[in-house]
């Protein structure tokens, strides 16, 4: 990641190239939560991604990844989308009852990580939450009107979800270092 | 706060989801100065949303990447594609001129190995000739210098007398008592093997034979002479080769006679 960014800093478009191939699928996962319509949604990651390249001198890796730096990017340009054309973020809630609506083209790289040992991992009720704020852009107030529930249990939930996502990450890491240690030892026994 | 309880608190997810409000942001980063650990708490929670983000991922369609390229290089100031085809082609020239340079440098390169290695060539020819031209010079030298002691008007020249036995040997000494230089002039020898030399003596009143001159009698025509002073008779024979220290006169081609 940080070849991309140093890369993007250098006005290279090899790192451009770079951002698009590792970052775009997901991105538009986002936008799309939030613009429901492909074309308009592969505008929005266009925007999105030449926001990046004129601003990446404003990311401070010191203040949180670079992946959650161009997610913020692609949801605000995104709901500025949204915004633009007179949609009403309430107006879209129906959609929360099918998060993997027909309308979206989810691909989920299963070589990165076990998504449906994630997927059921998450409880429905957190999961609802973080795609809301996460993915669709919802303040917690708007999270909390929609799904009818209180300000806080948003708050809650939204952080029992990360808390899980957390946990299933690094339960992946230390299964990949226990590998790792076992291959050196059995390297080391031969 | 400390830092469970920052993280209790909810804070930091919220501040990597962007969700804080500007007290809770400030905040969060007022507790990663104080607790730079919590850096390792915020690179997790991004990292666990980045691999949430990518479940939900979609593919965009083809195109939409060169598409974005393609305004990047606008905005750099890149030359549309028709210049860039242009471009292209201007690249494509300069790699066929490379091409040719290089097939030139190579021909080039080629020629200049011939003409080193002919160079080469006509100078060891040139060397040898030179030897040989040397060495022509210097037998002509020789022949020349002997040519001039030859029309010496002091010289003698004085037929050999041939035994019964080598009969047919015709033999001439060319005797110079002012210059001391002697040659035997041939005309005819007999055959010899290789293990034989012929060998001239300088005969003295009640001496026993002096060796001198020792040839094959393939060096010319003019053999030069060891001067022996007081020689009063000159004899040649055949020895074995190298000569000997005291002639073998049954093998006596000839004796002469020289003035005193």
């Amino acid at each position: 990641m940080s070849d991309i960014v140093t890369l993007l800093k250098n006005r290279e478009e090899k790192g451009l190239s770079m951002l698009y191939d590792k970052y775009a699928p997901a991105l538009l996962g986002i936008i799309k939560r939030i613009v429901k319509n492909t074309n308009v949604g592969e505008e929005v990651l266009q925007q999105a991604l030449l926001k990046v390249w004129n601003n990446v001198d404003s990311y401070d890796a010191q203040k949180g990844n670079f992946f959650t730096w161009i997610a913020s990017i692609a949801r605000n340009t995104a709901i500025d989308q949204v915004r633009l054309k007179g949609y009403q973020m309430s107006n879209n809630i129906e959609t929360l009852d099918g998060l993997n609506d027909a309308d979206v083209s989810v691909s989920i790289p299963t070589d990165d990580l076990d998504a449906s040992v994630l997927l059921k991992s998450l409880d429905e009720k957190y999961k609802v939450v973080l795609d809301l704020i996460y993915l669709q852009g919802f303040t917690q107030a708007d999270a909390a009107a929609a799904l009818n529930i209180p300000l806080g249990t948003v708050k809650t939930r939204l952080r029992s979800a990360i808390q899980t996502l957390r946990n299933h990450l690094k339960g992946e890491q230390d299964l990949f270092i226990g590998i790792f240690i076992l291959i050196i030892f059995l390297m080391l026994l031969l | 706060m400390n830092v469970n309880e920052i993280r209790a608190s909810g804070l930091l997810e919220l501040y990597v989801v962007g969700q804080c409000s500007l007290v809770e942001r400030e905040t969060v980063e007022e507790a990663l100065k104080s607790f730079p650990e919590l850096k390792n708490d915020l690179y997790q929670i991004g990292a666990a949303l980045e691999n949430y983000a990518r479940l939900n991922s979609v593919m965009p369609s083809d195109g939409l990447k060169e598409k974005i390229l393609e305004e990047v290089r606008g905005s750099k100031g890149t030359p549309p594609e028709s210049s860039r085809n242009v471009e292209n082609r201007s690249a494509s020239g300069f790699q066929w001129l490379c091409a040719i340079l290089g097939l030139a440098v190579l021909a080039l390169g080629y020629l200049l190995f011939i003409a080193e290695a002919n160079r080469t060539k006509i100078e060891e020819e040139f060397d040898l000739l030179k030897v040989q031209c040397d060495s022509t010079q210097q037998a002509s030298d020789l022949q020349f210098a002997q040519l001039n002691k030859l029309q010496d008007q002091n010289n003698e020249i004085l037929p050999i007398t041939s035994t019964d036995k080598y009969a047919a040997s015709e033999l001439y000494l060319i005797y110079n008592l002012q210059s001391q230089q002697n040659f035997v002039q041939v005309k005819s020898l007999p055959n010899i093997s290789d293990q034989q030399s012929f060998q001239l003596w300088s005969l003295k009143d009640g001496q026993t034979p002096i060796p001198l001159t020792v040839f094959q009698g393939d060096e010319g025509f003019f053999i030069p002479v060891a001067f022996e002073e007081d020689t009063t008779t000159y004899a040649i024979t055949i020895e074995p080769r190298g000569g000997r220290e005291t002639p073998t006169l049954e093998n006596l081609i000839g004796t002469v006679n020289v003035p005193v």
